[in-house]
Parts: C-alpha cells; sequence; structure tokens
C-alpha cells in the first residue's frame, strides 16, 4: 500500500512539473528560422547543446532534415544577429529564413 | 545497411548526367575520408576526401551508387535525379549486423531494419539512471534483469529470457569475453561511462562470434578514440560511502591514427549495515581499471589494438571481521583487428581478430579457499563478400583456448570422494569453421542463416545451425522467426564459486556433459501512428529447450549444492510485451510485462526452477524540458514472486516461497553547455529482503547460507555525480 501512494505521489509530481516547464508567456517572443548547412546527427546536436545555452534562447528546433534552425527567443535579451552569430561561432554558415509567426 | 539519406526524389528526368556531390560520415557524424564511391558494374569511381565530401559524374549505366570502407558496412545507394548533395551515413563495421538508427534518440533504439531482435541501449540512456557499471546499465531495460547472486560478496548476475547470465553470450566489442571465472563478478568489471552502448539481441544470434549464445548476445561498445569525446570526466559519490572517478580521452594523431585511454578508480569509504544482522549489506569494492587502445585506417585497411588491466578487491563479511570475504582479481586482456578491403566493388574484406586474457582470481569465503586462473586465447579469421545485390556471404575460422587452472579447500567434492582440498586442471581447444548467408529482399524479407561446426578437445564435434527471418508486410509490421542452437562447456566450480558463500557442500559429478540447447523466438512488432507522433508496441515469445544441461540442484539437499547432467527435460517459456510512445513532445513511456516459465527436471522432478521471478514489469517515464536543459527519469520495476530452494523439511529456516516487490528509481539531471550534474535515488521505496542470510549469527555452521537470495539487501541509495566533457 504504501508503495503504490508513493507511485502515485511520484507520478503527480511529475506530471506536476512538465506544466511548469511548458508554461509560456508570449509577450517579447519572437520566432526566427535559420538555414543552416548541416552534415551530420553530431552537428545537429552541437547547434541544440550549444544554441539552448544562448541568453534569450526559449525554443528550438534543429532540423537536419530541412536543414534548418528555428529559434524562439526573448526579444528584450537578444536579436536575430546575435543569434546568428552564435550559429556561425559554432562553425556553420547561418541565413536567415524568414521570419515566422512574430 | 541503415542510412539517413536525404533525397529529394524531384522528378527531373533531364538532369540524368549531372555531377553527383555529397558527404560521407560515420554514425556519430564525423567524416570519412577514403570511402570508395563507384557505380555499380561500371569502372566509374572515386574516393571521398580527407573531410568526407565526394564528387562523381553522373552515370548512364547504373543507378546504383556503391559505398565502400572496410572499416565500415557498405551501403548501396539509388540516385536518380538528384540535385541536392547527398549525405550518407555508413556504420561502423565492427558492430557486425547491429544497426544503429539515428534518429531523436530514445534511450533504447529497437532496430527497425536488423534481422535479430535488437535493442540498443545508447548514452542517453546509459545516462538515465546512476549507471556505475554494467550490472547497473539494465536497471531501465526490460529485456534483461539483474540479480544479486549471494548476499555477501554482492556478485551480480544477469537473466535473459528467464534463464542465468551464463546462457547469454557476453561481447565487447564483437569478441566473446567475460566467460568463464570472470563470469561471475565480470559485470563489475566494465564502468558505465566507458560504454559507447550496449547491443542486446535475443536468441541465438550469429554464429560468427561462435556457438555459446543460447538465450541472446550482449555486446558492450567501450568509446572510441576516432568518436568519442576529446576528453571526458565523470564523478560520482553515494551516500552509501562509494566514490568513483572516471576519465576518457581520444586523439587524433594524424588523419589515420587515434589513439585513446579510459581509466576507472573506484572505492568504498565505509562499510554499512542498515539490516543491523552484523553483516555488510554491500560488500566494499576497490577497483582500478585501465584500457588504451589505437585505431588507424587507411582507404583499405583497418587496423584496431586495445590492452586492459584491472584489478579489483572486495570485502564482505561481518562488520566485526570475524567473518570475512576477501576476493583479489587480477586481469589483462588486448585484442587486435585488422581488416583489408581487396574489392571495394563487392565489399569482398578479409577480418583477423586475435585477443587473449589472463584472469587471476584468488577469493577467501570465511575458512574457505578458492584459487582460480583462467587464460584465454581466440583467434577469428572472417571473409565476407558481397555475391550479388541481394546476397551476401561470411565466412571463416576460429580457434579458442581456455585454460582452467584451480584448486579449492573447504567443503566441496567430486563425483562423492570426499575431499578437503581440490584442484582441477583444465585444458581446453576449440578449432571451429563457420559459414553464414545473407539475402535481403529490398528490407522486406531478410534471411540469416548460419552454420559452423566446431571441434572440442574434451566433448568432441559438434555443429551449431541458426537460422533468423525477418519479413516486413507492410511498414508499420515487424515480424521476425529465430531457431538456432548453442552450445556450453561447462565449467561449474569457476562459474559457481560464490556458493563458498553457503556452507553448502559443493558436490560435482565427474562426467558433466556438454550443455546443449534450442533456442526458438517470435516477434512482431507495431509502429502505430497516433496523434502525430508512433506508438510503438511489441510482443514476442521465447522458448529455450535443453537437450543437455548441467542442473543445478539446491533444492535436494539443505546442506549440499550437486550438479550433475540432466535427465528429463528443461525448458524456459519467456513471453514478453511492450508499449513505448513519446506522449508529448519530450515525454516518453514505456511499458513492459514479462511472463516466465522455467522448469527443470530437479532430483528426477519436473519443477520450476528456484528463485526465479515468474514475471517482471517496468514501467518508466522520462521527461526533457524543450531546451534540453532539465531531464527527469523515473523507473518502476515490478518483480514477481517466485519460488525458494527447497528448506529443510523437518526444520524450516526459510519460506518455500519469496513475494512480489516493487523498486523505485528516479534521477534529475542538468545539462550546462560542457557539464552537467545528476542526483537521484536508486530503490527509493527502501525495500530490502528479510532475512537474506541464513543462519546469521553462525557462520560457521552447517546451515550458513548467504546465497538465498532473491531481492535487494541494501535499502535507499542516494547519489550525485557531475559529467564534463571537451566534445570534439
Amino acid at each position: 500500500m504504501k508503495t503504490k501512494n508513493f507511485i502515485a505521489l511520484l507520478m503527480a509530481t511529475m506530471l506536476a512539473i512538465i506544466p511548469v516547464f511548458a508554461q509560456k508567456s508570449n509577450q517579447n517572443r519572437a520566432t526566427v528560422v535559420f538555414n543552416v548547412t548541416m552534415d551530420c546527427h553530431s552537428c545537429q546536436q552541437k547547434i541544440e547543446k550549444n544554441i539552448a545555452f544562448e541568453k534569450g534562447v526559449k525554443a528550438l528546433d534543429v532540423s537536419l532534415q530541412k536543414q534548418t534552425v528555428q529559434v524562439t527567443y526573448d526579444t528584450r535579451r537578444t536579436t536575430v544577429e546575435k543569434l546568428q552569430e552564435a550559429i556561425k561561432k559554432l562553425g556553420y554558415k547561418a541565413k536567415v529564413q524568414q521570419d515566422e509567426r512574430k | 545497411m541503415q542510412r539517413i539519406i536525404f533525397i529529394p526524389l524531384l522528378f527531373l528526368s533531364f538532369l540524368v548526367y549531372a555531377d553527383i556531390t555529397g558527404k560521407v560520415t560515420d554514425t556519430k557524424g564525423d567524416p570519412i575520408p577514403g570511402v570508395n564511391i563507384f557505380w555499380l558494374n561500371t569502372q566509374s569511381g572515386t574516393v571521398s576526401d580527407v573531410d568526407g565530401t565526394f564528387k562523381i559524374p553522373g552515370s548512364n549505366h547504373s543507378k546504383q551508387l556503391v559505398f565502400s570502407n572496410v572499416a565500415f558496412q557498405g551501403d548501396t545507394i539509388h540516385v536518380e535525379n538528384l540535385t541536392e548533395p547527398l549525405y550518407v551515413k555508413l556504420n561502423e563495421v565492427i558492430e557486425l549486423r547491429e544497426v544503429s538508427v539515428v534518429q531523436k534518440s530514445p534511450g533504447v533504439v529497437k532496430h527497425r531494419f536488423a534481422v535479430l531482435q535488437t535493442e540498443k541501449i545508447t548514452v542517453d540512456e546509459l545516462c538515465k539512471a546512476a549507471c556505475c557499471n554494467l550490472s547497473e546499465s539494465f536497471e531501465t531495460n526490460p529485456s534483461v534483469d539483474v540479480s544479486y547472486s549471494d548476499a555477501a560478496t554482492g556478485a551480480k548476475q544477469i537473466k535473459m529470457l528467464g534463464l542465468p547470465g551464463t546462457y547469454v553470450q557476453m561481447l565487447t566489442e564483437n569478441i566473446p569475453n567475460l566467460r568463464g571465472i570472470s563470469s561471475v563478478y565480470g559485470l563489475g568489471f566494465i564502468p558505465g561511462p566507458w560504454m559507447e552502448g550496449i547491443q542486446v539481441s535475443k536468441g541465438t544470434g550469429s554464429v560468427i562470434n561462435g556457438y555459446e549464445a543460447v538465450t541472446g548476445q550482449i555486446n558492450v561498445e567501450y568509446k572510441k578514440p576516432q568518436t568519442s569525446e576529446i576528453v571526458a570526466a565523470n564523478l560520482f559519490a553515494s551516500d552509501a560511502g562509494r566514490v568513483e572517478a572516471n576519465v576518457n580521452t581520444g586523439i587524433k594523431l594524424t588523419p589515420e591514427l587515434a589513439t585513446g585511454v579510459l581509466l576507472h578508480a573506484s572505492d568504498e569509504l565505509m562499510s554499512l549495515d542498515d539490516n543491523v544482522d552484523g553483516y555488510m549489506d554491500m560488500p566494499m569494492i576497490k577497483q582500478l581499471n585501465f584500457i588504451n587502445r589505437w585505431y588507424y585506417r587507411s582507404p583499405k585497411f583497418v587496423s584496431q589494438a586495445f590492452v586492459r588491466a584491472l584489478s579489483e578487491n572486495r570485502m564482505g563479511g561481518t562488520v566485526d571481521g570475524n567473518y570475512r570475504i576477501d576476493i583479489d582479481t587480477k586481469r589483462y586482456e588486448f585484442f587486435v583487428k585488422n581488416g583489408y578491403v581487396f574489392n571495394p566493388a563487392k565489399e569482398m574484406s578479409v577480418g583477423l581478430i586475435l585477443s587473449g586474457s589472463i584472469h587471476d582470481q584468488q577469493a577467501h569465503y570465511g575458512l574457505k579457499h578458492y584459487e582460480g586462473r583462467q587464460d584465454n586465447f581466440y583467434a577469428n579469421l572472417i571473409f565476407q563478400t558481397n555475391l550479388d545485390e541481394h546476397q551476401k556471404l561470411s565466412a571463416g575460422l576460429s580457434f579458442n583456448h581456455d585454460l582452467f587452472d584451480e584448486s579449492v579447500e573447504g567443503n566441496v567434492n567430486i563425483n562423492y570422494s570426499d575431499n578437503p582440498t581440490i584442484t582441477l586442471f583444465n585444458k581446453e581447444y576449440v578449432p571451429g569453421a563457420f559459414a553464414e548467408y545473407t539475402l535481403n529482399l529490398h528490407d522486406k524479407f531478410i534471411v540469416l542463416a548460419g552454420l559452423r561446426t566446431d571441434y572440442h578437445n574434451i566433448y568432441g564435434a559438434f555443429v551449431t545451425p541458426r537460422l533468423h527471418l525477418k519479413y516486413v508486410p507492410a511498414e508499420f509490421l515487424h515480424i521476425r522467426t529465430t531457431m538456432g542452437k548453442g552450445y556450453r562447456s561447462p565449467n561449474m566450480l569457476a562459474e559457481n564459486n560464490f556458493y563458498l558463500a553457503s556452507n553448502r557442500a559443493l558436490v560435482l559429478d565427474n562426467n558433466l556433459k556438454m550443455e546443449e540447447a534450442w533456442n526458438y523466438g517470435v516477434s512482431l512488432q507495431g509502429y502505430i501512428p497516433l496523434f502525430n507522433r508512433e506508438l510503438t508496441l511489441s510482443g514476442e515469445w521465447y522458448y529455450t529447450n535443453f537437450r543437455q544441461q548441467v542442473v543445478t540442484d539446491v533444492d535436494s539437499d539443505v546442506h549440499q549444492v550437486h550438479f550433475y547432467n540432466l535427465n528429463g527435460k528443461s525448458f524456459a517459456h519467456s513471453v514478453q510485451f511492450e508499449a513505448n510512445m513519446e506522449v508529448v513532445k519530450g515525454f516518453t513511456m514505456t511499458l513492459a510485462h514479462r511472463f516466465n516459465d522455467v522448469q527443470s527436471t530437479i532430483g528426477g522432478v519436473l519443477r520450476e526452477k528456484p528463485l526465479t521471478n515468474r514475471y517482471k514489469s517496468l514501467a518508466t517515464a522520462s521527461y526533457q524540458t524543450p531546451l534540453k536543459k532539465w531531464q527527469f527519469d523515473f523507473t518502476a520495476q515490478f518483480n514477481g514472486g517466485g519460488r525458494m530452494p527447497d528448506p529443510d523439511p523437518v526444520n524450516p529456516l526459510w519460506n518455500t516461497e519469496f513475494p512480489a516487490y516493487t523498486i523505485l528509481n528516479a534521477q534529475i539531471t542538468k545539462y550546462f553547455r560542457t557539464w552537467s550534474v545528476y542526483a537521484g535515488s536508486e530503490n527509493l521505496t527502501g525495500f530490502v529482503q528479510d532475512n537474506p542470510i541464513i543462519d546469521v549469527t553462525n557462520p560457521f555452521s552447517n546451515d550458513f547460507d548467504a546465497t538465498n537470495v532473491w531481492g535487494p539487501t541494501h535499502g535507499r541509495k542516494l547519489y550525485v555525480g557531475l559529467r564534463w566533457a571537451i566534445d570534439r
């Protein structure tokens, strides 16, 4: 019985955590898509790992298939140019594709 | 075979003869220079550059572009009207037919494309649990169980398809390893942070690696200097007093030559006795472990060299030191692998593997003493070629030599001749020959048929047939069948010396025969689209039927463990269901359930094997925040009860059954750019087996027995760790 309660508690905690992390306010958010030439899975991982820790980055979708890096960022804390520079610094060519869903 | 290619097949028929450009990489994404690239059945070809790029004129004779390099599995790609660069990923050849599915990697990858039912446990998965060593790597895996073989030495044993780990062929870098004496404590010899991945395949597997696999093969790949981090380090500490440090490096000296070092040191700073029975809950284990490896690759030749040295001391027994278990192990290993491609067009290659080890173990169990040394030498020569587009042939010769030099002082006898001290000296020579044929019809229907014949200097000649089929009637359904034979020469003392941690007398019949079993399996895998995601369902049934077995009888006499030849039936059924899905982005769940029915003729009666769980369920939940900065992992294992060895009918000191129990593990990981920290808990509810040691107060009495173990002997464990790496 004790064990069952424990599992229930843990499950509840895990489920409770998710919305906290998923919560977003849409103020000052912008999304930009870069065309980035990536050759491999580890390039994708490298970009995911590093760009996630750039200032102001809120969401990230790196697609090897589409050769794109989609970044949602806080407009008060970073700019398209800064993000582009960050990708270039990792050794990849990055061109702004278009602005989506301002 | 497996590859990731992004060929938008634009239907522009007038661009046929344009140059084709692209890049070849390995599974890690590192460029592969020196890959032969040519149009099938033509003379038109090129070689990839240092950075893996290539350019080849279009061909009007062939549409099949072949990629071939000795160190990698070749690939043939149908190219038509290509306007964009071609990205080709090749698998390393040492993985033989293991296939890495490169995609957003869930921790356990069930190989869709492999013929054998194979799961790959990736680094991502290994990082979900504390994973101090190989024995702890299966906590989140439903197919492999890990249990303690006794309460005093901490020896861990795996179980697959309900049967002990000795029927699983353990491989490191696709070379048989952890056999004989090293099988008892060997799972602890492979530190978690050293591993690049683990492949688990069920059934008898390929004949290329020998005849020993009965229920499955588990292959461990260590980190490789050419693909690993430049330098990585891991520190770990638990509240049970365990501290560990691991370092690995990979340095490319030239574009062709790379070398790496792997280091491990661990110690236990205190002994714990939470259940206050006077015994340490876990033995105190000190280990130093070292690997140096080299890798050389030129367009047609690839070579690897590997040396390893290990020293381990484990100390258990009573806290006051009155009854002491003290086991010292020294182990040395080497291997050399060489491969040469002499016809890239047909992927015709020859490979030679040489390996050897020296294992030396000195063990004291109270007043008993076991001393064992095992020297092994192994050679495998493999020739491979493609017969045509669909057919492949591998054939070769192998040689295995084992030398066992063992002595036991204590309560042991062979064939009831009462002798306080016995020595065993055993030399085994096994030359063998094998052939394996693969037919692959567009990945829809695959046949893998293998046959080997070996001659054993003690047991004579024997034949090992194996057949694996795979059929994909539709993209969402994969059906596999397997049947095959496996053999094992019994080294009962070497593999069971942990029984000295009881005062049962070890009785070995002296005419023990080679173990022989058939294994059959059917598995179905469904990939079902659901809410724009994919639900993976799988169901499988495996049946192992022993024609010859050495029975370990702990039932007939409570003061004896008797090893004798099977006289009657012995079999194991294992049925498993599994569901896996990324429920919402970043949140993945796995549910699995397995039934075991394991029976053997013990003391003339067909009955359930003792200390075997009747079922096991596993639930795992894993959540990663969108930017992969946090990760939460939770695992629940539900272990079904089972039968205990028969207690003394007059004076029963334990129950006839053990109950079902639940183990919970949880871990949180926080990632930073170059490092990460993790904290977690194993056995969160602190469940421990009651009374794991029989007659615990009298370690020198007849009744003393620390081998009746079915559950954890150590309660809740908390741990923290740190990982740091400079990526390539």
